[in-house]
């Protein structure tokens, strides 16, 4: 539906917002889900979430009762499935400011009907990762105190050349300003909800989360300023906060983690792994809540295309470790790769590199990009490939290190599985209790990209 | 004014200052909660308020009081529910002068069932440690796993309690005190003394003087008394043997420290031989090098044939895999090469034996064991230019084959044409255990079935488990005898057939000697109360004769003199030299010394040499052989209830819990069978299911399991460990055959994972490992070492400035050509250092909690590899890896170059493990101390913190003992000098291995060897900077048949 003009350089934008919708149509299809009662498969997706969540709360409570040799953990392997879980989540957790923030200062305007949900999925990802750390150190109700720098007269003060402290400094900023960006993004939609308010419970609760928003101009300018310094803090993070968690791993010692590749490959993972989560909770919350028009194949394909490039930077980061395994001399590391591809963990290592290198090639074809299920399909095994991936890192560099008296096989009980499903299950109650309570789409963003309400039958 | 006059009387006399009108009214004032109040210059509240609340009292709270309520509630929440236990530490009223607290005090005593002195530790009152008496010629201060692990058995909550009875064919056990008991048994006895008298005292071998010589005592009382000794595990072979030989069954002390040759020929004398820890340091003498004499350097030269793999022939130079039961033809083969063919010795003239040795001609033999023939020349070359330097030993039940006898009169023929004999053989000075036949016990049992016993006290041994009735019938000959006592430890297989059953005191509660050796007299003494209601074998004889029921024959002045055993014994052996001062200076050195006549060669029988050597076939039945060995740990079962030795690992196999049955992995390929594969094992009709551990080295048509697994009634630890393999050795002819058995093995299709501590073998060409030859060491002592010259520590520069040492560096060296892989260290570190026993499920998921393991490496081919054992333990890097990940500073350097866990901070992230290039840091995964039961917490050493679950510990280098030898050099107003720190690891080395102290003290052992060139670092590419250096194991082989476990390997240099 471009529009022919003279001038061949001046670029048409594709139409963002599809179906001839107004102004009028984004609040009422937006705020709908907000403004009534949630449907039965709604109740049900949230019923199964809670499950999970309460399986894995129970088996964490009983791991905390009884300790963590309920898990699959053993010497040499003191790291495992939690520390893999953390990574995923935080990984998961950067397309969101990756696409509100960076996406946002590069002028990419189709992000705006993507932004909100991806937000959200960062923040709760966030807290998801953040649960992990805790929970697999020996004694975590020192843990969550011991970590944190505060004076105290017994003088004891935390280790600043830990990358684990990096962490804690680096995830819990992260995780801050992404609520603090997505907080106010929301502003001007919670206006717009408070509004429509015919319930007085709702009108109260809404008028005190918009913070007295009246949307003049004024305000708005205010607002726009605000919202892009936001964004200018939050891209550094988006880059920080994954090469933070990757000197977990190259900081040590140990072959396999000890490599320099590490911040640029997993900020490379964070993003491939990021996008795929949004477009697998996209294409179900288009479809659920009927927002297709605002969240287009176009969007998809776009995300799509990303998802294919970071997969091939990814591969590209396998490839470039091998090399250097090779090209350095070191036997351990050497020994290190070859023992990740062909050792007792091959397994593990071919899932990562078929769903991570080969399966997004698909998306070299505008069929298969455009493709909903086939999205979807391959989406789903870049998640999975990328949980691999830190599977890979984690497991198979520890347990075969140095000393091959004490190698040993790593095998996750049910505790580590239950306690990762309990994760997703956390996950997806605060995700489906955010598709009820708050707009999914940024109304006011997406008003802004859609051709203004003058004259009947657009252009 | 008003308010005055109502007032009543006159005799209120208002306030002269007021601050409310209503004081100015009587009530005011004689109102009692008011009274109450009026002495109270402060208050809390508004006196309203408080007025307020008073009158509300009967009708609720007060907002104010309901919120302070609500809040302290809130606030109690958060506390425990139940008010911590009150324990208070009472000071002694009357200080016993030997008892400081927070102060050790060491006793000397002696282990009974070995005969080594011991010094054990104790801390108010209880004993924490054991460690050997430097006094005692035997151990000099060192002891073995099984020893140090005594101490554990104290505490066992499974030892009987008191005393009791039973039903025949019950399984209760009714409990009876002490004095009823012996009414009863008395009863019995009487009526027995004044009958035929037929009393029987079966027991381990006694090798106390003063408890042989009460039995006899109690024996006198009947007519027909005798005592019996068994134990399933003795050398009477050797004995018979050196009878045969030399007409006195002795068992001879080999004197490893003068052999510049030995040839074992299935002997586990550094690993289960009953006196292999004195072997194994006169052995380690001999193997013991250092560069700056590499010009005079010598090295003795080690040969093994063995049919199993033990921790001996894995210390062998040259360790040769045979069948089980080719041992003595083997043996032949070589007397015949030495005298016949290379026409040596003194016996080259005997016709007699140039005949018995005709039949095994070296070549013949060579090709039907399977080995080299050029082998056996060498040998009896080697042997015969050592002449009079030499050991040939064998014995132990590997060597219990059908022709053991056999085998040790032709390794006497060995040592006596080698001139070994009256040399490096002590048949004079030699050890006092020969009791304990098969032969005995066999008659015994012959007695008991024809009805001739009528009664039996069994102390100690345990023949019901160890020689079952499928072998010798002894459960079921029991039922023939009227009276059946048994004292011993634990409510065991022979207990269950007993009519009264007696606890005993384990030796730490009790008194007592031993002349393990001849001439040498330790003693034992308590050194805790009885911790349960029990009484001491000695003291139960003591009683049953003072009772005046029955009346010793011989000895009666010495039992009716004495009040009870301690009185016995020292009245015994004050009898040595007279005097008060003499039993307090034995009692504290433990041990008396009464010299003994120097060796002397003893001449050969030839005769019955001869006619001992008649019965040998010159070939075997072919077919796969069992063998049967004793483990480091777990010897014949008697400790099975012990976890430590239950979680010690094998130093061979490094597995834990059970035995199995080693294969070779030709045979497993056979048989289609692969680890943890459960196979039949079936022996003349006996059969046992065991799981396969393929081991590299054994011969194809050898199969090896250990004895002492499969208790049926042991305690909770030993019941369900293992298989019990007692039913596959025959008893024949008077001897128990533990080799060479005939065996058929059968695949079951069931598996059984077997907990190992370590599973991968090879060093991947690492330089973990330094080893080279005997010649190579003499061009360079250095040539060993792995690492590249530009990556070694001193040469690398540190970017950063490194630690400072102003006073002491803490550092260790490890000997690899000393250490025999016998794990002694790792219980010791055990019991020193409050390490927990996690349970063979933890240990088949690798959560062992040992702080020094051994890690065993192979090198060579797997038909006959060579082994090396490398002790490793936190290194106390300088760079620590660990110190640099923990993010809230647990883990940290002190000034001495250690690096310190601190428990109390730690969160448990195990990042500091993960970072371990040693993996040597150990995680609390559970709470292992709460399986610590009753008494057994009370094993617990009060210097060292017991942890609790979630937190990370690993090797302190014994940091208590440090901090005790500088309080000790403190308060003597001195330094620390060399030699004042000993590790728990090190005292106990047999072969002193391990060597602790001052690296800042260039003077000092450690820093001597340290600064050695064939001292290497493991790892030391990893710029760790570890304090410990291991010294590179030199073999006494040639080089051209030698791969330096790949240290040509370029790509191990970066």
């Amino acid at each position: 539906m471009s529009v022919q003009t003279a001038d061949p350089t001046h670029y048409i934008e594709e139409k963002l917002v599809t179906g001839g919708k107004s102004y009028a149509d984004v609040n009422n299809d937006v705020a709908a889900p907000v403004e009534k009662l949630p449907p039965l498969r709604w109740w049900i997706c949230f019923g199964m979430a809670l499950s999970a969540f309460g399986l894995g709360a129970i088996l964490a409570g009983i791991m905390f009762a009884r300790g963590l040799g309920v898990l699959g953990l053993n010497q040499p392997n003191g790291w495992g499935v939690f520390i893999v879980n953390f990574v995923f989540w935080v990984g998961i957790g950067h397309a969101g400011t990756l696409i509100s923030a960076i996406l946002f200062l590069f002028r990419q305007k189709w992000r705006t009907a993507i932004n909100r949900s991806a937000e959200a999925m960062t923040i709760f990802a966030v807290m998801t990762a953040l649960l992990f750390p805790l929970i697999h150190t020996g004694r975590p109700w020192y843990a969550a105190i011991w970590l944190l720098p505060y004076p105290n007269q017994r003088q004891l003060w935390v280790n600043f050349r830990s990358p684990l402290l990096w962490d804690v400094f680096a995830v819990s900023t992260y995780f801050t300003v992404s609520a603090v960006f997505w907080f106010v993004g929301l502003i001007p939609d919670l206006a717009a909800i408070r509004d429509r308010a015919k319930n007085p419970i709702r009108k109260f609760i809404f008028t005190i989360l918009s913070l007295g928003w009246r949307g003049s101009n004024k305000a708005w300018s205010h607002y726009e300023i605000a919202y892009l310094i936001l964004a200018g803090l939050s891209t550094p993070l988006v880059l920080s906060v994954h090469t933070i968690v990757s000197f977990d791993f190259a900081v040590s010692n140990l072959p396999g983690w000890h490599t320099t590749i590490f911040p640029p490959y997993f900020v490379a993972g964070a993003i491939f792994s990021g996008f795929a989560m949004v477009v697998t909770l996209l294409v179900i919350v288009r479809e659920v809540f009927g927002l297709k028009h605002y969240i287009t194949l176009n969007h998809l394909e776009k995300m799509n295309k990303i998802i294919m490039a970071t997969g091939m930077m990814v591969g590209y980061a396998y490839a470039c470790e091998f090399f250097i395994a090779w090209y350095s001399g070191n036997p351990f590391e050497r020994f290190a790769f070859i023992n990740r591809a062909f050792g007792p963990y091959w397994w593990a290592y071919w899932i990562m590199a078929s769903c991570n290198v080969l399966i997004p090639q698909v998306f070299w074809f505008k069929k298969f990009r455009t493709s909903i299920p086939v999205m979807f399909v391959v989406s789903l095994f870049v998640n999975i490939g990328m949980w691999f991936e830190r599977f890979v890192i984690t497991v198979t560099s520890l347990h075969r290190d140095f000393l091959p008296s004490s190698w040993r096989y790593y095998v996750p009980t049910w505790f580590d599985w239950g306690i990762t499903l309990g994760s997703f299950g956390w996950f997806f109650i605060w995700f489906l209790l955010f598709c009820r309570l708050l707009p999914v789409l940024a109304m006011a963003e997406v008003k802004s990209v859609m051709p203004e309400p003058h004259g009947k039958g657009g252009h | 004014m008003q308010q005055m006059d109502s007032n009543k009387g006159s005799e209120f006399t208002p306030p002269r200052h007021w601050v409310g009108v209503e004081e100015l009214s009587v009530d005011y004032w004689s109102d009692p909660s008011k009274i109450e109040k009026r002495g109270q210059e402060f208050f809390d509240k508004p006196i309203e308020t408080i007025e307020k609340i008073d009158q509300l009292d009967k009708r609720g709270l007060a907002r104010r009081e309901f919120l302070t309520l609500m809040g302290a509630s809130m606030a109690m929440a958060g506390f425990a529910c139940a008010r911590r236990p009150v324990h208070k530490i009472i000071p002694y009223v009357v200080k016993p002068e030997e008892i400081t607290p927070g102060v050790s005090t060491y006793y000397s005593s002696t282990c009974p069932e070995t005969g080594v002195g011991l010094l054990v530790k104790t801390r108010d009152g209880r004993p924490v440690k054991l460690e050997g008496n430097p006094d005692d010629p035997f151990n000099q201060g060192a002891l073995s796993a099984r020893s140090q692990a005594a101490l554990l058995n104290l505490y066992d909550p499974d030892r009987l309690k008191g005393a009791g009875s039973r039903a025949r064919g019950s399984e209760r056990l009714e409990s009876k005190e002490f004095k009823d008991v012996d009414t009863e048994i008395l009863g019995k006895l009487k009526a027995i003394a004044s009958g035929s008298g037929r009393v029987r005292v079966l027991s381990h071998p006694v090798m106390s003087p003063s408890t042989s010589e009460l039995i006899q005592s109690f024996l006198s009382c009947f007519a027909a008394g005798k005592h019996v000794a068994y134990q399933p595990l003795n050398d009477t072979d050797v004995s018979s043997g050196q009878a045969a030989s030399y007409g006195a069954p002795v068992l001879p002390r080999y004197v490893f420290e003068k052999a510049d040759v030995v040839l074992s020929l299935g002997s586990d004398f550094l690993g289960s031989y009953s006196g292999a820890v004195e072997a194994a340091a006169g052995w380690a003498k001999r193997r013991k090098l250092k560069s700056a004499d590499v010009s005079k350097a010598t090295l003795s030269k080690f040969y093994c044939f063995e049919s199993g793999f033990s921790v001996t022939g894995a210390n062998a130079d040259e360790r040769i895999p045979i069948r089980s039961g080719d041992e003595t033809r083997l043996a032949l083969a070589i007397a015949n090469e030495l005298i016949v063919r290379q026409k040596r010795s003194s016996y080259l003239g005997d016709s007699a034996i140039l005949s018995a040795l005709a039949p095994f001609k070296p070549e013949v033999v060579a090709k039907e064991v399977g080995i080299d023939p050029a082998m056996i020349s060498r040998v009896a070359q080697d042997l015969w230019l050592a002449r009079g330097r030499g050991i040939v030993i064998a014995g132990g039940p590997q060597t219990q084959t059908s022709d053991g006898v056999a085998l040790q009169i032709a390794v006497n023929l060995l040592n006596s044409a080698l001139e070994n004999e009256g040399s490096t053989i002590d048949g004079s000075n030699c050890y006092n255990r020969t009791q304990g036949s098969e032969a005995e016990f066999s008659k015994l049992i012959e007695e008991m079935n024809a009805g001739q016993v009528d009664a039996l006290v069994v102390w100690g041994t345990n023949p019901a488990y160890t020689c079952p009735d499928v072998v010798s019938g002894f459960e079921k000959a029991l039922g023939r005898v009227g009276l059946v006592v048994r004292v011993g430890t634990h409510d065991d297989e022979t207990a269950r057939h007993a009519d009264y059953v007696l606890g005993e005191h384990h030796f730490l509660e009790n008194w007592g000697d031993s002349e393990a050796k001849r001439g040498v007299i330790t003693l034992q003494q308590p050194v805790i109360a009885p911790i349960h209601a029990t009484r001491s074998f000695e003291d139960t004889l003591l009683a049953w004769m003072k009772s005046g029921v029955i009346t010793p024959k011989s000895g009666a002045a010495l039992v009716s003199a004495s009040k009870d055993w301690h009185g016995y014994l020292k009245a015994r052996v004050g009898q040595i030299t007279p005097g008060d001062s003499f039993w307090e200076t034995a009692l504290q050195k433990g041990v008396i010394s009464k010299g003994v006549p120097a060796p002397s060669a003893r001449r050969l029988n030839v005769s019955a040499t001869v006619s001992g050597l008649g019965g040998v076939a010159p070939t075997s039945q072919p077919g796969v052989k069992l063998v049967l060995y004793s483990k480091v740990s777990m010897g014949d079962g008697r400790s099975a209830n012990n976890g430590w030795l239950q979680e010690m690992p094998d130093p061979i196999s490094s597995i834990t819990w059970d035995n199995y049955l080693n294969i070779s992995q030709k045979l497993a390929s056979q048989l289609k069978v692969k680890d943890d594969d459960v196979v039949r094992v079936t022996s003349e009709g006996q059969s046992a299911e065991l799981a396969v551990k393929i081991q590299p080295g054994l011969h194809e048509d050898s199969v090896s399991a250990a004895l002492g697994y499969g208790r049926r009634s042991g305690g909770r630890v030993a019941n369900g460990c293992g298989q019990d393999l007692y039913g596959l050795a025959p008893l024949k002819n008077g001897r128990r055959v533990f080799a060479g058995l005939p065996v058929k093995l059968e695949k079951t299709g069931r598996h059984y994972r077997l907990a190992s501590t370590q599973w991968h073998f090879v060093t991947e060409n690492r330089p973990i490992i330094n080893d080279i030859t005997f010649k190579e060491f003499k061009k360079n002592p250095a040539q060993g070492n792995h690492t590249d010259p530009h990556l070694r520590m001193d040469t690398v520069p540190s970017m950063w400035p490194e630690h400072k040492y102003p006073g002491h560096k803490w550092g260790m060296a490890i000997d690899l050509n000393s250490c025999t892989g016998c794990g002694a260290c790792v219980i010791a570190c055990q019991a020193e250092n409050n390490i927990p026993i996690v349970g063979r499920d933890q240990v088949r998921v690798s959560r062992q909690m040992h702080w020094i393991r051994i890690d065993r490496y192979y090198s060579g081919s797997p038909e006959a590899p060579r082994a090396v054992f490398q002790p490793m333990l936190c290194q106390h890097c300088d760079n620590a890896p660990c110190e640099t990940v923990c993010p809230v500073l647990a883990t940290v350097h002190d000034n001495e170059g250690m690096n310190v866990q601190v428990y109390n901070r730690c969160v448990g992230t195990r990042y500091c493990q993960n970072n371990c290039p040693y993996k040597v840091r150990r995680f609390n995964f559970f709470d292992h101390w709460k399986a610590y039961e009753g008494p057994m917490n009370l094993v617990w050493n009060p210097d060292i913190t017991v942890r609790t679950r979630g937190i990370m510990e690993k090797c302190t280098f014994c940091l208590q003992r440090v901090r005790a030898a500088k309080d000790t050099a403190k308060d003597q107003g001195r330094k620390v000098k060399d030699g004042d720190v000993v590790t728990a690891c090190q005292q106990t080395c047999p072969t002193h291995a391990i060597t602790f102290g001052d690296l800042n003290d260039k003077q000092a052992e450690v820093a001597k060897m340290t600064a050695d060139p064939l001292a290497f670092r493991v790892l030391e590419v990893t710029n760790t900077r570890p304090a410990i250096s291991y010294m590179t194991k030199v073999r006494n082989i040639e080089p051209t048949e030698h791969g330096h476990g790949g240290h040509e390997e370029k790509g191990a240099h970066a």
